[in-house]
């Protein structure tokens, strides 16, 4: 080997950096239609007579041949937006929009993205007001297959949409029994390249649009015992913005964190208390699981904030479920150790027999354990729900929808669960 | 910064030249020692111990990230480093060896209503260093392993918190002989913490002493 090569491999190395990959939600508010509309009052009625399994009539090579469409909402002070996603088949695929009313149709603008990938692109549909927006808008439509059609077209990156898409409405919603889609660290993953980082407030008022009706926090504690919400033990570029702190965040303090780290898209790190509160005020989520990611520290100050926003989503008339997850026999120790363990929510992912000694309301195993239909019908007949994480691919999500009797499903990808629960026969 | 990929390629290249150091240690260029340093130079069935010990000044350039609300004051990001490395000097061409050392990556203030902070990034290096002599006087080092990082805070109280990072360095160096088993010299490094993307280049007067032989 020459002297000559050696210098040119390592000049290779030290110049060479790895591909950025990025997925930025395009810009999709120039479409001037759009602008000149009112803004969207559908009853609630109208917007669950428009919820439906529909067929891709046009643009099934993108997105696949039935898609699931669902309306969500965010509350930002006193303003509501609506938004319709569209759940689809091929690459675990969906399409985000605001919806609006121009001249007795309604319009739909946003994007669509993959999440096998990082293709995304701007969405522009219509309904127009004979194909479907005026009998969405009566009182307690009822739709028939093929009465509304969804019309427009869909591009690439920020190019103006000028595929073809044409969605036919087929069938209602799969709803037979309940069932939640649960959001992993409230929504997904950084990794996964959506627009909020996870665990932040952002992707928690985001995350009903991916289909979630729940979500799993992962709870730490500072040096200062303020529950905050953060994945990993140390923080790390993978969580946050470069900013000269390193180790544990249980080294630091809430104001510490508060005034020197942000998250990957610049959020700061919440406090559990902000994410109850957006949780309770600002979504339509109803389920809240605390993953309590450290040991050694008491859960009382959790078990406090958890009664603390139980009586306040009561009190705003929201039907929530907060619990405390357990999964490790550390944690269920310090659980047992809480004066009132025994009426405190919580969920258990250890043995069934840990289940009782916590009177856990909810057994989660994990799901490289199968199916265990003998034991979901003993939690079942026990009066409790039984939910298995984490289901990232679509065979395995369908093969526990078609085998299992889990009463959720825990999913890095939300979109993925809603689309098959929703379009089941 | 790095992959995954580029490490391997690393290894690779590590690899490559233990497979060829018979091959390299028939380079009759680098037996001859007589205006060199001993220890920079291989003679067949002689092997030795050398140490490297180094001071000088680091200069960060990586980027100093965002610190949050507060308004950064001021950015401190040259400081002085230094370096401990001890080689085994076989009798063919490839060294290798571990290396340590101390330095401050960047130091900043910031300014956050009537509160102000620092904060000190410093690191030492735990890293394994192979290294060649490219002629009788010139040499190339590349380590791979890990960065201990030490944060000091000082805002709102004082924390000290640490954590390792996967990180590689890069030298060449130049050494002057001053007598048998001494020599003077100065060395120039890359030094990346690669986890945490801190990165700069340190500039190291450094003294080189064959401390055992046989």
């Amino acid at each position: 080997m020459k002297i000559s090569t050696v210098l040119v491999l390592m000049v290779f190395f030290l110049t060479s950096c790895r591909k950025d990959y990025q997925a930025p939600v395009p810009d999709f508010n120039n479409w001037d239609a759009f602008a000149a509309g009112t803004k969207l009052l559908l009853p609630a009625q109208s917007r669950m007579a428009m919820e439906g399994v529909y067929a891709m009539t046009e643009g099934s090579g993108n997105f696949g041949d039935s898609v699931a469409v669902k309306w969500n909402y965010a509350i930002s002070g006193s303003d509501t937006t609506w938004h319709l996603s569209v759940f689809c088949e091929k690459e675990v695929s969906y399409i985000i929009c605001e919806g609006k009313r121009l001249n007795g149709d309604l319009l739909l603008n946003g994007y669509w993205r993959k999440m096998t990938g990082v293709e995304t692109g701007i969405v522009r549909l219509t309904i127009n007001a004979n194909e479907g927006a005026d009998l969405i808008s009566g009182n307690a439509p009822i739709v028939a297959p093929g009465a509304v059609l969804i019309k427009g077209f869909y591009g690439v990156g920020q190019s103006i949409p000028a595929s073809v898409l044409q969605l036919s409405y087929k069938r209602k919603l799969f709803n037979k029994y309940p069932f939640e889609i649960l959001a992993h660290r409230s929504g997904g993953r950084t990794s996964d390249l959506l627009p909020a980082s996870e665990n932040s407030l952002e992707m928690i008022r985001k995350t009903p649009e991916f289909g979630s009706t729940g979500i799993e926090i992962d709870v730490r504690l500072t040096s200062d015992g303020i529950p905050v919400l953060y994945h990993d033990n140390t923080i790390n570029l993978r969580e946050t913005q470069k900013s000269g702190l390193v180790g544990p965040i249980k080294n630091y303090s809430y104001n510490q964190l508060s005034t020197f780290v942000r998250l990957v898209h610049g959020e700061k790190i919440p406090t559990l208390r902000e994410a109850l509160d957006a949780v309770v005020y600002q979504t339509p989520l109803h389920f809240v699981w605390l993953d309590t990611k450290y040991t050694g520290g008491s859960l009382q100050v959790v078990r406090d904030i958890q009664k603390e926003y139980l009586q306040k989503a009561a009190a705003a008339g929201r039907s929530l479920k907060i619990v405390i997850g357990l999964p490790t026999t550390d944690a269920m120790d310090e659980f047992l150790a809480l004066p009132d363990f025994a009426s405190a929510p919580n969920l258990c992912e250890l043995t069934l027999e840990d289940v009782n000694k916590t009177n856990a309301e909810i057994w989660a195993p994990r799901f490289t354990l199968g199916t265990q239909n003998e034991d979901v019908a003993k939690v079942h007949a026990a009066g409790k729900q039984a939910f298995v994480w984490t289901l990232d691919v679509p065979d395995l999500v369908q093969q526990y929808l078609r085998d299992g009797h889990f009463d959720g499903i825990l999913s890095n990808y939300p979109s993925l669960i809603a689309y098959y629960y929703y379009v089941q026969p | 910064m790095y992959s995954l990929k580029q490490t391997i390629v690393v290894f690779f290249v590590a690899a490559l030249l233990i497979c060829n150091v018979r091959v390299l240690a028939q380079d009759t260029a680098f037996v001859d020692a007589k205006d060199s340093l001993e220890v920079n130079v291989q003679q067949k069935g002689r092997y030795a111990f050398v140490v490297y010990a180094g001071g000088g000044w680091f200069s960060y350039v990586g980027s100093i990230g965002s610190p949050g609300l507060a308004s950064t004051t001021s950015v401190t990001r040259a400081h002085p480093a230094g370096t401990v490395r001890i080689m085994w000097h076989p009798d063919h061409r490839l060294r290798f060896g571990i290396e340590t050392g101390y330095t401050n990556f960047y130091t900043y203030t910031v300014q956050d209503g009537a509160s102000s902070g620092k904060v000190n990034l410093r690191g030492i290096p735990i890293l394994l260093v192979w290294s060649m002599a490219l002629t009788k006087r010139l040499n190339i080092f590349a380590g791979v392993g890990s960065y201990l990082l030490t944060t000091d805070l000082n805002y709102k109280g004082n924390v000290s918190s640490t954590a390792l990072s996967l990180g590689l360095n890069a030298a060449v160096n130049y050494v002057q002989p001053i007598s048998p088993k001494l020599g003077i010299g100065a060395e120039l490094k890359w030094m990346d913490a690669t986890q945490t993307k801190d990165y700069g280049v340190s500039a190291q007067l450094m003294l080189v002493w064959k401390f055992f032989e046989w």
